[in-house]
């Protein structure tokens, strides 16, 4: 289910057999799961960022060279193994992580990351036994991109979508028919790079390293809607908690603060609000303590009384490698302070890290998180939590 | 730039801090150039964490293997069970703990408990292996009860 229990994201095989959509809403398929044909679960982030890391960890062992691309998603350069037999290490691969972690996945083979993208499709819809698609002839390619739809191509949206089609442009291998020049006018330099990838020409490199982020953004949707300032405080304190402990895992403080409210998109004209504030700190930092304050400072003067407010957020903005903030560096007394402060900071990280998450938190915060998203069907944190791992039975 | 390693990271989560705080002028410890990583456990009973799961005994089948309830498992997924280890499998959409047990062509899964039988592996069941059993984690506090009647059994 998605965030807050709304709608079907993403559905297992069986039931995507009943004809489940993705988007489905929850009262649409209530009778079904109170007849018990189908049942679900919130969106457990723990387990599967857990199981995420024992895939791609299992992955490096094979394939070291190796992107983490999303929650579900790797690349791996495989330009050192030239001379193995790929197909039938990926097929190894792929059923050791079957076994290992009980998940099955899916590896497509290709020359750029584009095509790559291209064959783990392929895989996943027309080799299930083996689960992989090596990529490796030029006739292969070509029937890949015949049964692959222009918005199937990774790098093309929506908009270039409608615009390609009306060009007639319907398959993967239609727009590498297109002279480069047109598409280089049509799409700039990303669609031609997309172009180019599909024609097997390496133009999007491999990233080990995510650049430090520019801006950190938390902010959620509400389990519902919330009018008074107290619930609202608490979960701006809450986001901006989570951003900083993202902030200072990469080691950086950040100068400006950005914060958001907004009422429902769906609300009538009249009760539709939504305002947002910029806020220069004094000096940069990534002490959760500072942030709550200005954060909160900023949602009393952007908050109005009498709406009906779905979601709060914040941006940490203006971020800077904390070795750059040298502000006391000349006064003795307060760099002593600075030193505490940053082992304070670092031992709390630690704390909620070994202990789970708002172990020691900030009076600002709360205790109640009435506000929080709705998990009802939440499954437990099994490999992250002693308490929550698996029962076994021994009678 | 290239980095400077300085210490190999392993799959253990215990790291050695190479100066903890600050560094305080004055006799150097002569033991420092000799600290070396403390033991852990963790190491020691997975040889594998990306495929180590945990999990939680309810029941008393394999008594006879030093396996409790509520004793805490630890369940590797990339072992292939050979004859006799202690297996977590799924039997009707449950996890259970038994003994694998191959005799001839058929496969058993064994209590190690007399009063339990064993059950037959046949096409008919659906059974599947999830995981082998290398190590248990005994709560020896929590049988201090049991052992405090055997003791005094024992001089009597």
């Amino acid at each position: 289910m998605s965030n807050n229990d709304g709608c079907a994201i993403s559905r297992s095989n069986e039931a995507k057999e009943m004809g489940l959509k993705m988007g489905t809403p929850y009262f649409a398929m209530q009778a079904e799961q109170e007849q018990g044909l189908i049942w679900w679960r919130s969106s457990n982030y723990t387990l599967y960022q857990d199981m995420m890391r024992r895939i791609t960890g299992i992955v490096k062992d094979t394939f070291p060279d190796q992107e983490i691309y999303s929650i579900d998603e790797c690349y791996c350069d495989l330009s050192t193994f030239k001379h193995h037999n790929l197909e039938q290490i990926a097929i190894e691969l792929r059923a050791k992580i079957l076994q290992y972690t009980g998940v099955p996945v899916c590896i497509g083979i290709g020359v750029s990351k584009t095509l790559s993208k291209i064959a783990n499709k392929i895989a996943k819809k027309h080799h299930k036994d083996t689960g992989v698609f090596f990529m490796d002839t030029q006739e292969k390619i070509d029937a890949s991109l015949k049964i692959t739809e222009i918005d199937d191509v990774w790098g093309i949206g929506p908009r270039y979508t409608i615009k390609l089609i009306k060009a007639g442009v319907n398959t993967a291998h239609d727009f590498t028919l297109l002279p480069e020049d047109y598409v280089l006018k049509l799409m700039t330099i990303q669609g031609r790079r997309t172009y180019r990838e599909l024609k097997g020409e390496r133009c999007i490199p491999m990233e080990y390293e995510r650049p430090a982020k520019e801006g950190i953004s938390t902010g959620r949707s509400f389990g519902k809607m919330e009018t008074e300032l107290a619930p609202i405080e608490e979960a701006l304190a809450f986001y901006v908690a989570n951003a900083a402990l993202k902030l200072r895992a990469q080691n950086s403080v950040c100068a400006r603060l950005f914060v958001y409210v907004q009422t429902s998109l769906f609300a009538v004209v009249n009760q539709k609000y939504c305002a947002e504030i910029d806020i220069k700190l004094p000096v940069a930092t990534g002490d959760t303590a500072k942030l709550i304050k200005e954060a909160l400072k900023g949602l009393h003067q952007i908050y109005k009384k009498g709406f009906r407010y779905q979601k709060v957020g914040v941006e940490l903005r203006d971020l800077k490698p904390d070795t750059q903030v040298q502000a006391s560096l000349f006064d003795p007394e307060e760099s002593g302070k600075q030193q505490k402060l940053q082992s304070a900071l670092k031992i709390i990280d630690q704390l909620n890290s070994s202990y789970g998450k708002d172990t020691v938190r900030y009076g600002a915060m709360g205790y109640g998180k009435k506000w929080a998203m709705r998990q009802e069907f939440l499954s437990r944190k099994y490999t992250t939590r002693i308490e929550d791992v698996i029962i076994v039975k021994a009678y | 730039m290239k980095e400077l390693l300085l210490y190999q990271r392993g799959e253990s989560e215990i790291l050695i801090p190479l100066y903890q705080e600050r560094i305080h002028a004055g006799f150097e410890s002569p033991a420092a150039d000799y600290e070396e990583a403390r033991i852990d456990l963790n190491a020691y009973v997975t040889k594998y964490p990306h495929a180590t799961f945990y999990a939680r005994v309810i029941g008393d089948c394999m008594t006879e293997s030093g396996i409790f309830p509520e004793d805490l498992l630890v369940v590797d997924k990339s072992l292939i069970p050979t004859n006799g280890d202690i297996v977590v499998g799924i039997l009707d959409n449950e996890f259970i703990l038994r003994s694998y047990f191959k005799s001839g062509n058929r496969v058993y899964l064994m209590p190690d408990n007399i009063s339990y039988k064993p059950i037959t592996c046949n096409s008919s069941t659906q059974f599947e292996i999830w995981g082998v059993v290398p190590y248990t984690i005994l709560d020896q506090k929590r049988r201090i009860h049991d052992r405090l009647d055997r003791l005094e059994q024992f001089l009597r």
